[in-house]
């Protein structure tokens, strides 16, 4: 019994650590600008004005519609150009592979910030600013390295008997990997969608300098406008997050399952 | 074995080529090769080469970036050839700017918040030729303008930055408006006192980091320039004695130490003091006009007026601080220079000059507009002759020295370092991006 409360009383306290962003951002939502209470304070009443006000002001439609363009396009490469290349890495460990593994791997250490000058130019020269391809492009450049990590680490797993009986059957190479391998890295897949999805869809340093005219921008991008130095409108930004965060939160209930599997899986079989 | 080590150093050469190449960039920044301009680029390719695009980009948000754009939208209206890329990117400006200045990719038309000429100058097309240049306000030419002739920018409003106070605590305090420091520091005790703490004579979001450097270029002014006995040409020669400014920090370590500030200095925002200003938790506050623009947002009954810095030294005066506020430069590297000077000109037109004085409450940069700010009107008229001075670090501080002076006077009060550390520091970063900048 004794050891029961202990345990519910952690539980508890957790759960109201991860409520409490929550419960901060949703208050500050609905509270008008004249509300001047403290944060923690309820707001004095439901008032869906912010909600109305943000996504009219910030253009919030359209900008939703940026934000699932641009990561739709990046998940996509990122999972077929991720996959493919992880399959012969995991299956064929000779030294030139295990070279180019390193290769992705050590590209996980580079602080994308630390580039973001040269890379700057380079969308400047190639004509990339306020275009989808060159946000996309930088995207999959800096989510490319852990999913072929997650995906090699992965498919080692899967057992090499499988491709035998798949030559045996007549399978060559391709359908081997896309009617056998590819079918079994679901888990994977699922985490790679939330993991970069989410990534992706936050992003904010990369979006905020490639993306600089308003019918082209993010969510958390066109949200910052509502910030500077001289005034903040806290409440709208709270309001405008709300909104931006659900169709991702939508997402990940969907595939939570294969998350949590998809997870433990590749972190284990390296 | 061997195989490992040439894994490790592949990791370790892969992950310095990443950095080198990001420190590296800062030096080809400085290269000048006309920008490319692609949002232009684009646009310009698919209307056939008649219509042009500028790229217009500006540090201010809300109402008064409203204003901006819709004064753009009539622009555009009139000159159907030109269209405006209109982008208003919020707190991140500075870094946007600081990337783009790297690599020569600054819009058409930009705001320069206060830096035209020390940090933007060398980007910016000279507009002594144009017709507005004859137009502007005598007080505002020397923050714009340079030795040889050179027209950096169109000022649209002049900054004239003092104290801004809730009236009805002065009133109910009994408190006259502090012509001196001492008087200041007087007030703050008496009220202190009598409101028991439920009011904090100065509030000051300090978390922020830049509300503690607004202090200090508030009162280096009266401290060591203004006067008739002044360290001005020491500090603009490199010859200033540093222990001097012990006693700038001690003033500041005092306000604290007496609780004239608020409780939560160290964790409150910028938007806390506009909100103890209109709810009446506060007496003063360390900046312009604008900090009651925001507070009446969330108290529009509030009673706020508008006061000069006082003095310190003996038989000095009281003054304000001043200086470019909204400005449009326009990039020397622009390619469509003619169209972005056309943008500039029509912001210079006294009309829209004034909208947008206006919505800054502050008086316009183009002569012969009566200053037009609603309330604060009689302010100005009212001390329409104290002077105004620059802000301090923007003439006798190196480009750099803001933050270094914000940082400290944060880390003085939290207790981090002394009232000495903080000259010692203060000196050593003044030395270092002075000799920096010489070269």
């Amino acid at each position: 019994m004794g050891k029961n409360l202990l345990k519910y009383i952690i539980i508890g306290l957790i759960v109201v650590v991860h409520i409490i962003p929550f419960y901060i951002l949703i208050n500050l939502s609905f509270k008008g600008a004249g509300d001047v209470g403290s944060k923690w304070i309820p707001a004095q009443s439901l008032d869906f004005g912010n909600f109305m006000d943000v996504w009219r002001e910030a253009g919030l439609g359209k900008a939703i519609l940026n934000n699932v363009i641009i990561t739709g396009i990046v998940l996509l490469l990122v999972i077929v150009i991720g996959s493919i290349a992880a399959y012969p890495l995991a299956r064929r460990r000779t030294r030139w592979n295990n070279f180019i593994y390193t290769v992705c791997i050590s590209c996980l250490i580079i602080p994308p910030l630390t580039i973001l000058v040269p890379l700057y130019k380079l969308v400047v020269d190639l004509g990339g600013i306020n275009t989808y391809w060159a946000i996309s492009l930088a995207q999959v450049t800096f989510a490319l390295p852990m999913t072929i990590f997650l995906y090699t680490g992965f498919i080692s797993g899967i057992p090499k008997e499988l491709d035998e009986a798949g030559v045996i059957d007549g399978c060559n190479q391709y359908s081997i990997f896309f009617r056998l391998i590819f079918p079994l890295v679901k888990p994977i897949t699922a985490t790679i969608i939330i993991l970069i999805g989410v990534q992706v869809w936050n992003d904010y340093q990369f979006s905020l300098f490639f993306l600089q005219q308003k019918s082209i921008q993010t969510v958390p991008v066109v949200l910052s406008m509502f910030i500077s130095q001289f005034q903040s409108n806290i409440n709208w930004v709270a309001a405008g997050c709300l909104i931006g965060m659900l169709p991702i939160t939508v997402v990940y209930l969907f595939l939570q399952k294969f998350f949590i599997k998809g997870m433990a899986d590749g972190a284990i079989k390296g | 074995m061997k195989f490992m080590k040439w894994q490790s150093l592949l990791v370790v050469m892969i992950v310095l080529a990443g950095i080198l190449s990001a420190c590296g960039s800062s030096n080809q920044g400085n290269e000048k090769k006309p920008a490319e301009n692609n949002g232009n680029k684009q646009a310009t390719e698919q209307d056939s080469g008649k219509k042009v695009t500028i790229s217009v980009a500006t540090n201010v948000v809300g109402e008064q970036a409203k204003v901006l754009q819709a004064i753009a939208d009539n622009f555009m209206k009139e000159n159907p050839t030109i269209k405006v890329d209109f982008s208003a990117p919020g707190k991140d400006y500075e870094n946007m700017m600081k990337i783009k200045m790297a690599s020569n990719d600054l819009p058409d038309v930009f705001s320069t918040h206060g830096w035209a000429k020390l940090r933007y100058g060398q980007y910016l097309a000279d507009l002594k030729d144009e017709a507005w240049v004859a137009t502007l306000d005598e007080a505002i030419k020397p923050a714009v303008t340079d030795d040889a002739g050179k027209v950096y920018v169109l000022p649209m409003d002049q900054d004239k930055s003092g104290i801004v106070y809730n009236k009805d605590v002065l009133e109910k305090y009994n408190i006259a408006i502090p012509q001196t420091y001492a008087q200041l520091m007087e007030a703050a005790e008496t009220i202190t006192k009598e409101s028991g703490g439920a009011v904090a004579p100065f509030h000051m979001g300090g978390s922020d980091n830049w509300p503690v450097g607004q202090y200090f270029d508030y009162f280096a002014n009266p401290l060591y320039i203004s006067a008739a006995q002044n360290q001005s040409a020491q500090l603009l020669d490199g010859s200033f004695d540093w222990s001097n400014w012990d006693q700038f920090a001690e003033m500041f370590a005092d306000l604290h130490k007496k609780g004239y500030l608020n409780k939560d200095v160290l964790t409150a925002k910028y938007n806390d003091d506009a909100k103890a200003l209109a709810e009446g938790k506060t007496a003063f506050l360390f900046y312009g006009a604008y900090a009651i623009e925001e507070a009446k947002k969330i108290n529009p009954e509030l009673h706020a007026g508008f006061m000069p810095i006082p003095s310190i030294v003996e038989g000095d005066t009281p003054t304000f601080v001043g200086g470019e506020k909204t400005t449009w430069g326009v990039s020397k590297d622009s390619k469509n220079i003619e169209a972005a000077k056309k943008f500039v000109a029509y912001f210079a037109k006294p009309e829209n000059a004034q909208l947008v004085a206006v919505s800054n409450a502050l008086p316009s940069g183009i002569k012969g507009t009566a200053v037009d700010a609603g309330d604060l009107s009689t302010y100005y008229e009212q001390y329409k002759d104290i002077r105004v001075l620059p802000y301090f670090d923007r003439v006798f501080l190196p480009n750099g020295m803001w933050d270094v002076m914000c940082k400290n006077g944060q880390d003085l009060i939290s207790g981090g370092i002394t009232v000495k550390q903080f000259s010692e520091n203060m000196e050593k970063e003044y030395n270092r991006l002075r000799a920096a900048a010489v070269k």
